[in-house]
């Protein structure tokens, strides 16, 4: 058994080690004017952070203390137990106000990445990692005065499996769960009944927050989703529904992680407010109703930093990219040819300059370059070349016709594209179906709800839809790859590759970091060959902050720290 | 504000004692036709008042007004004046559609109700005053999202909103006459209930139904461009006053071009659509418009002014 | 006047009822599966997912869940989300404040403009002040509200920093919201006072207060406006759907949590009993204010009770 934090064992830990394709889910929301598709959309922009550009990760530095942040969030939390969310945005909230037994920071020098003592002061973990042992800190007390010990442990990870809960995010990053022993008050073992080599990473998230039993047990499974209470250096004040959440300073708190100092918060109070209008986050950033304002759309980004009087911290998130899926199994996109004569057409960086300001990053392949397992070669697989996208079509047999539209058969090279609101994919589409007109297709472009949209997909009446994904570990693929996703899930491509899904699933019982990695790159390229997705760019969680605001933390997983931070 | 009593009440812009004088009449006369004129064309050749397709994108983009492109360019570079010409097809489309449909639904259901025996008109007036209820948002999108998007599913939204308004006046206007003189006396003469009302009933109200429909048009109008504003049965790329508005809207203050030109319009059509409202009613009214401003009493109340009577199954 | 009362209490039940079964209907109507949704990304396995729509009862058929519906509403039960966990009667009454205050303040903006615009344009018939105060309702009714609401946030809020952009808790932060949604209501205030006070000016009554030496100002108040009064009130409390429809975008756009941007998203993304329960809160919502009216006009003027129902 290795014992860690005594002997950190080099390149075991590294910021690919995560498997699961964790609660973060969902796509990148520009308008809500309705809210529409907010609660899938909630948590957009939350993304794992790498060492991230921008504002600074220099602990605690000149700021003073006291002082209340406001931060503009695009979407409602769904609840405010982290056990129970589906939404990756609560779990950002949840930082601030639950610890986990150990951290997963970026490291020292702003590269890499480490594991830091959390309420566990130390950990082993068993050879075929099916069991973790957790020696906990004595010195810590709940919110409500409780003391931690493993009990606490023990309730927290039974609630997230207790059907009661109803949990969503929680319960699949968990795994195959099997129980927590209390070994002594101050040891806690949990269990799993098949190995589970990602479980560090997962409990780092946030999902796994430490809750106070007392509160569970007064507030019942679901109501503590009201009245959350943890140990971390906020607490909970008041929500009020859909407008704001208000968290105040813990003075108590002294078990922060030793990187950052690990004293209690410097604000006074921390202030989650919802706007869900994109123009009116930014026109509340502008009026100085916020501080942070988060999820900009590009144009709102593009004028903030001309103007100047904006940082902007746009962090670069593990996942895959915001694009079209591309169904493989109706006309005319059943054809290989035709597929490929999609990818030659439309010129991904022209869209982001002019579509998207400049703002985002365009993108090649089915995973962000920042995702382990990444392969650049998938990314060259194909350019702009509109002329070789013409060759292509007229030797799949379709000829120009009148219009310019081809024909086959008597038929016309037509699409059906299926979009759902609010993700601001309106205008980045009709850019592409222009650009697939120019070589001979003819398009019309719908847009529904998401619960619409979502049941289109399945059923497979498009031949382009919509997607984007923010993950934490290139086994996100599975879930949109996977064949057996096809029917209820999330494969919208229709994609149905046995040898695809296994080659997925060996890469995540895979420990060795290198071998995983290059089975995803080669999934990804076989992937791009079939041309089952158009990936248009790459997804990111864009914070846009008055310069008054300083130390805030950026995680791993894409969270915004505010242990250190300060505002003035 | 989707009811056709509160458009009834919007459109008494010249609700004149007097009678409205040769010039005003002219100019009511003038704007009907120029505007049915330009409708017309909107609707059916488009083309013909702007040069350019408002779906080509180009690389000019987001351009101020001026030079080649009189109301500027959006952000794949297509030109907006033509966006703004062509934008109002759908909206005319959908609203003068909706109405139609409303006021034929509503004749229908008004005159149904009106003729028939107490439990059933009691059954229809329950069953419009359920309908009446529910707010048109809601009934708009769930239809959008169980039908898809597209003109249909505004039509269809827009005639589930006026109905029931319609029908509650109509059935009330056919009860009053119903008890005048010549209903009865032809009934003594043996006509049946049905060719009774055909026959007499629906001439008479024909004058109010028009007046209530072109009232109506007004606020189809706003309803129509306020579900495509939210996205709502928009086809893109076609443009649309709604949907272009809503795409500029987070541009306002940097390029004001892109949701002015298409909000002006929606409020020089409805400036338009209930000033000929206002027309019809005092041209087709023989008291001065006297009669049809009750109605409006009527319409918006639920309730005739003087002599005190509900509309059968008030809610 | 119980008969009256009795009378018309009958004639609601059957309409609440409708209420509640079309509620039902419409959100069931919207393709798509509610459980999906809510585990959209979660890596959640076929199982889970199967375990969910039983949780939720979605494997029942249509008429069961109707039932369990209608009968969890008789004993006051709304539901419950199936996004929060918490009961669709918390989620409804802790948005419905802020709904209401919208509305309210936009029916105060309308009265305060409107009415003394109508009577204005009423007592003087066709002059300057007429035509003026008509050409400004006139604007309010063409203006689309969520443009106007566009533009006053664009010019009082960011570029001249004198009032909020969004929703700040405070009266200022009301204002902005209440004059675009208000506006328009104005402008059929007006219309209604007008055509009402032109009527009652020629009435007999009017004329014989005249003949009595009534001042003018006596004439305007106590009979021409009092007369002219109910039909406005009634007319905006009848109003009450579509108030809602437009308070829903106008809170969006000065991120004011309330009732109607929630019951879109909840419609959005399936939230079943969200959606059935708002439905019948506002449907009940809207016959109860009719009720309201009906007995109000019922107890001042007899003659329509005796006028009677179907």
């Amino acid at each position: 058994m290795t014992d860690h934090f005594r002997h950190p064992i080099p390149g075991q830990v590294s910021a690919s080690g995560l498997h699961d394709g964790q609660a973060a889910a969902a796509f990148v929301s520009r308008r809500q004017l309705l809210g529409m598709g907010a609660t899938v959309a909630a948590g957009l922009g939350l993304s794992p952070l790498l060492a991230a550009c921008g504002a600074s990760s220099a602990p605690s530095s000149a700021g003073k203390s006291g002082g209340t942040l406001t931060m503009g969030i695009s979407a409602p939390p769904d609840t405010l137990d982290p056990g129970a969310t589906g939404l990756a945005l609560t779990l950002m909230i949840s930082l601030a106000m639950f610890d986990p037994l150990v951290w997963w920071l970026p490291g020292a020098n702003g590269t890499g990445s480490r594991f830091v003592p959390g309420l566990a002061d130390s950990y082993t973990v068993s050879p075929d990692a099916s069991v973790y042992t957790f020696k906990l800190r004595k010195d810590v007390t709940f919110h409500d005065g409780t003391k931690f010990d493993a009990h606490a442990v023990k309730a927290t990870y039974d609630h997230v499996v207790d059907p009661a809960t109803k949990s969503k995010s929680g319960l699949g990053a968990l795994g195959p769960y099997k129980e927590t022993r209390i070994l002594d008050p101050y040891t806690a073992q949990i269990r799993f009944s098949e190995p589970n080599a990602s479980f560090l990473h997962q409990q780092a998230a946030g999902n796994f927050g430490i809750a106070s039993p007392a509160a569970l047990k007064k507030y019942g499974p679901t109501g503590v989703g009201n009245h959350p209470v943890g140990t971390g250096p906020f607490k909970f004040v008041s929500y009020a529904t859909g407008d704001q959440l208000n968290l105040a300073r813990n003075a108590d708190y002294k078990w922060g992680p030793p990187v950052f100092g690990s004293g209690p918060a410097k604000l006074g109070k921390l202030i989650f407010r919802i706007v869900t209008d994109d123009s009116g986050r930014y026109n509340a950033l502008q009026s100085g109703q916020l501080q942070i304002a988060m999820n900009l759309p590009p144009n709102d980004i593009s004028a903030a930093k001309k103007s100047g009087q904006y940082n902007q911290l746009t962090v670069p998130t593990i996942g895959t990219p915001a694009g079209l899926p591309v169904n493989v199994t109706r006309p005319p996109t059943n054809d290989p040819l035709v597929r490929q004569a999609i990818q030659y057409a439309v010129n991904q960086e022209k869209l982001v300059k002019d579509v998207l300001f400049g703002v985002d990053a365009a993108a090649h392949t089915v995973l962000t370059p920042i995702t382990p397992g990444y392969s650049k070669a998938s990314a060259s697989l194909y350019h702009y070349d509109p002329a070789k996208a013409n060759a292509l079509l007229s030797q799949a047999g379709w000829a120009k016709g009148p219009g310019g539209v081809r024909t086959k058969n008597g038929q016309k090279l037509d699409l059906n594209v299926i979009l759902f609101s609010n993700a601001g994919f309106e205008l980045p589409t009709q850019f592409i179906v222009s650009e697939l007109a120019k070589v001979g297709f003819t398009a019309s472009t719908k847009v529904q709800p998401f619960a619409t949209a979502q049941a289109s997909f399945n059923s497979g009446l498009h031949n382009l839809g919509a997607f984007g994904y923010y993950g934490m570990d290139p086994y996100l693929l599975n879930i949109w790859v996977n064949s057996d996703a096809i029917k209820s899930g999330f494969n919208w491509s229709h994609y149905d590759n046995p040898h695809i899904d296994s080659m997925i699933a060996k890469a995540n019982f895979t420990a060795d970091d290198a071998k995983r990695n290059a089975i995803y790159e080669q999934v990804c390229m076989q992937l791009m060959k079939d041309a089952m997705y158009l990936p248009m760019w790459d997804v990111n969680g864009p914070f846009t902050m008055v310069p008054g605001v300083k130390g805030v933390h950026t995680t791993l997983n894409g969270y915004l720290m505010f242990h250190t931070a300060t505002v003035s | 504000m989707a009811s056709a009593s509160t458009a009834a009440a919007s459109a008494v812009i010249l609700g004149d004692p007097a009678p409205p004088t040769p010039v005003r009449r002219r100019l009511g006369q003038a704007v009907l036709v120029i505007g049915s004129a330009i409708v017309l064309l909107l609707l059916v050749a488009p083309g013909l008042i702007a040069h350019v397709s408002p779906t080509v994108t180009g690389d000019d983009i987001l351009r101020p007004p001026g030079g080649a492109h009189w109301f500027g360019t959006d952000q794949l570079g297509r030109d907006m004046f033509s966006r703004t010409i062509y934008g109002a097809r759908p909206v005319l489309a959908a609203s003068l559609l909706g109405v139609v449909l409303a006021t034929v639904a509503g004749v229908a259901l008004g005159v149904a109700a009106g003729v028939a025996p107490r439990w059933l008109n009691s059954v229809i007036m329950r069953i419009i005053d359920v309908l009446l209820a529910l707010p048109v948002l809601l009934i708009a999108l769930i239809l959008i999202a169980t039908a898809g998007s597209g003109v249909r599913s505004i039509v269809i939204a827009i005639g589930v909103a006026f109905t029931p308004g319609f029908a509650r006046i109509v059935e009330a206007s056919v009860r009053t006459l119903r008890s005048v003189e010549y209903v009865q006396a032809a009934r003594v003469f043996g006509s049946t209930g049905t060719r009774t009302s055909v026959r007499h009933l629906i001439p008479n109200l024909m004058t109010e139904v028009v007046v209530l429909g072109t009232s109506a048009v007004g606020w189809a109008v706003l309803t129509a461009t306020t579900l495509s504003f939210l996205g709502l049965g928009v086809q893109l790329p076609q443009p649309d006053w709604g949907s272009d508005l809503a795409a500029g809207a987070t541009n306002l203050a940097t390029s004001w071009w892109l949701s002015t030109f298409p909000g002006l319009a929606i409020t020089l059509t409805i400036l338009a659509a209930n000033f000929i409202g206002d027309y019809l009613m005092t041209a087709l009214d023989p008291r001065d418009g006297l009669r049809l401003s009750q109605n409006l009493t009527t319409m918006l109340t639920g309730r005739r002014p003087g002599n005190g009577r509900p509309p059968a199954g008030a809610a | 006047m119980l008969a009256y009362v009795l009378r018309r209490l009958a004639a609601a039940v059957p309409v609440v009822f409708g209420i509640t079964i079309v509620a039902f209907l419409l959100i069931h109507l919207v393709p798509g599966d509610p459980a999906k949704i809510l585990l959209f990304g979660t890596n959640a396995t076929p199982a889970q997912l199967a375990n969910l729509r039983r949780q939720l009862g979605l494997e029942d058929p249509l008429w069961r869940q109707y039932f369990s519906f209608i009968s969890q509403l008789l004993h006051g039960d709304l539901g419950t989300s199936y996004l929060t966990q918490n009961s669709v009667a918390h989620e409804i009454l802790s948005r419905t404040p802020s709904t209401l205050e919208l509305t309210g303040a936009a029916m105060v903006v309308a009265v305060v403009i409107g009415v003394p615009l109508g009577m204005l344009g009423g007592a003087f018939p066709n002059s300057l002040a007429d035509r003026a105060a008509r050409a400004v309702s006139f604007l309010g009714v063409a203006v689309p509200y969520f443009f106007l609401a566009l533009l006053l946030v664009l010019l009082f809020s960011v570029r001249l920093h004198w009032l909020p952009a969004i929703d700040n808790g405070s009266v200022t932060g009301l204002i902005l919201p209440a004059v675009s949604l208000g506006w328009g209501y104005a402008a059929i205030l007006t219309r209604l006072v007008r055509g009402r006070l032109i009527e009652e000016y020629r009435s007999e009554y009017v004329k014989s207060a005249r003949a009595r030496g009534c001042t003018e100002w006596r004439v305007l108040l106590r009979h021409a406006l009092r007369n002219s009064s109910i039909p406005a009130i009634t007319t905006i409390g009848l109003q009450f759907g579509n108030i809602l429809t437009g308070a829903a975008i106008t809170e969006v756009i000065f991120g004011r949590p309330g009732l109607g941007s929630f019951l879109a998203t909840a419609i959005s993304n399936k939230n079943i009993p969200v959606v059935q329960g708002a439905v019948v809160v506002i449907g009940i919502g809207y016959v109860l204010i009719n009720l309201i009216v009906d007995l109000i006009v019922g107890a001042v003027d007899p003659r329509t009770r005796a006028a009677g129902l179907a």
